[in-house]
């Protein structure tokens, strides 16, 4: 996450980075799939820095660069920008020297690719999701005070339908159905600010209730707002600092209690939210593994932001949790 | 323990200046809270999402690739 901010936004790193076909994706799935896409990863990862290890984990994350023949040019995983650079020089002079037949192959075929955006509900409902941390006292001074994460979320047509009274008439008001505002609480309502976290256990949702009210219909769209609660604690014992307490993970609490409000506009032609805002304010408590709370268990002030996330297709990222939607 | 480290918790809730969604407007929650442009620049790379994606480009138009991998998808919770 630190790279977006350190690396990627580097003019130089930039610069270098514009001479290849740039692409991000998920470590795991490339790491263990068995599909072309993933075997040619597999076997890039096997020439890199990480190749061989087990030790603290057996991740192959960082940055490759590569042909499409399987020849790795250079890799790295690092955050800053100057060893950036220095890689992708060398990974540009490795390339200038590779005959043809090295940089390319004949005929790549169409494969079959095994992905979670196969799944994408292009006529459901797809939210762009941003966490940050909100103001506190003491200030933060470190990148922790300005850290932000995102992710996306998924609604089928008739999911997203359902957020919506049945009868649009001003007036009319319908509670979201349990499962999709628990989903939301269990799997979006996270502290992911500073990393990845798993979803919260289905028994540590106390409370998810958010009810959608019509305020104006006109013009063919009806005019929505949400107003809703989220509560989740869950308590158990886990690791908090990454590797350091991975062998005697003590007694963990970890929680979001959220206020929700936020409004949206329902398309009646088409049946589909064509503006969609949704704010989740209020505190966090506790941390995991690899969200980078280690020091920072204490309740503190967290913000959640939905809204409609645009149709490219570097907006059909899967959910972190989606394997969590039981779809 | 757990338990007790959930009731710790909600009382120092209790006491913590808990913020409010209606402490803001929507439009304040969301450049409070979604990345300013200047977060954003990261972006301007052009990402491909997936890596075959980027491997079906480069191939067509004789270029290396550029892949970024992590645990969790850059693009998306990493």
């Amino acid at each position: 996450m630190i790279a977006r901010r350190s690396v990627w936004a580097d003019e130089q790193v930039a610069a270098l980075a514009a001479k290849f076909v740039a692409a991000a994706d998920e470590v795991h799935h490339l790491q263990h799939g068995d599909d072309a896409e993933c075997k040619l990863f597999q076997q890039l990862a096997e020439q890199g820095h990480y190749a061989g290890r087990t030790e603290p984990s057996d991740t192959r994350q960082g940055i490759y660069a590569c042909t499409t023949t399987g020849v790795l040019l250079a890799s790295i995983n690092t955050n800053e920008p100057r060893r950036m650079r220095r890689m992708l020089e060398r990974a540009l002079e490795r390339w200038n020297e590779l005959p043809r037949e090295q940089r390319v192959v004949a005929d790549l075929g169409e494969p079959d690719l095994n992905r979670l955006e196969a799944r994408y509900p292009k006529d459901g409902l797809v939210l762009h999701q941003y966490s940050r941390d909100l103001e506190r006292e003491p200030a933060l001074r470190d990148w922790r005070a300005n850290a932000w994460n995102q992710d996306f979320v998924w609604f089928t047509r008739a999911e997203a339908r359902a957020l919506a009274p049945v009868t649009l008439e001003v007036g009319a008001t319908t509670p979201w159905p349990s499962d999709l505002a628990r989903r939301l609480a269990r799997c979006h309502l996270v502290d992911n600010v500073r990393g990845q976290v798993s979803a919260f256990r289905r028994g540590s949702v106390e409370k998810a209730e958010l009810q959608s009210c019509v305020t104006a219909v006109a013009d063919g769209r009806a005019t929505l707002e949400f107003r809703g609660v989220s509560r989740t604690t869950e308590n158990g014992a886990w690791p908090v600092a990454g590797f350091k307490d991975r062998a005697v993970p003590g007694e963990q609490s970890r929680g979001f209690h959220a206020e929700l409000a936020g409004r949206a506009v329902f398309e009646l032609a088409s049946q589909r939210f064509v503006e969609f805002e949704l704010a989740a304010v209020g505190l966090r408590f506790g941390g995991s593994q690899f969200n980078g709370r280690d020091g920072d268990l204490e309740p503190a002030p967290m913000g959640v932001w939905f809204e409609l996330a645009s149709d490219a297709p570097a907006e059909h990222v899967a959910p972190a949790l989606v394997w969590e939607y039981g779809w | 323990m757990g338990r007790m480290l959930s009731l710790l918790a909600a009382a120092v809730l209790t006491l913590s200046d808990v913020p409010s969604v209606d402490d803001r407007t929507l439009a304040e929650w969301r450049a409070r809270i979604a990345p300013a442009e200047n977060e954003r620049e990261w972006s301007s790379i052009g990402w491909r999402a997936s890596f075959w994606a980027a491997v079906e480009e480069a191939n067509a138009a004789e270029k290396p690739i550029l892949l970024w991998a992590m645990n969790g998808h850059p693009l998306g919770c990493t």
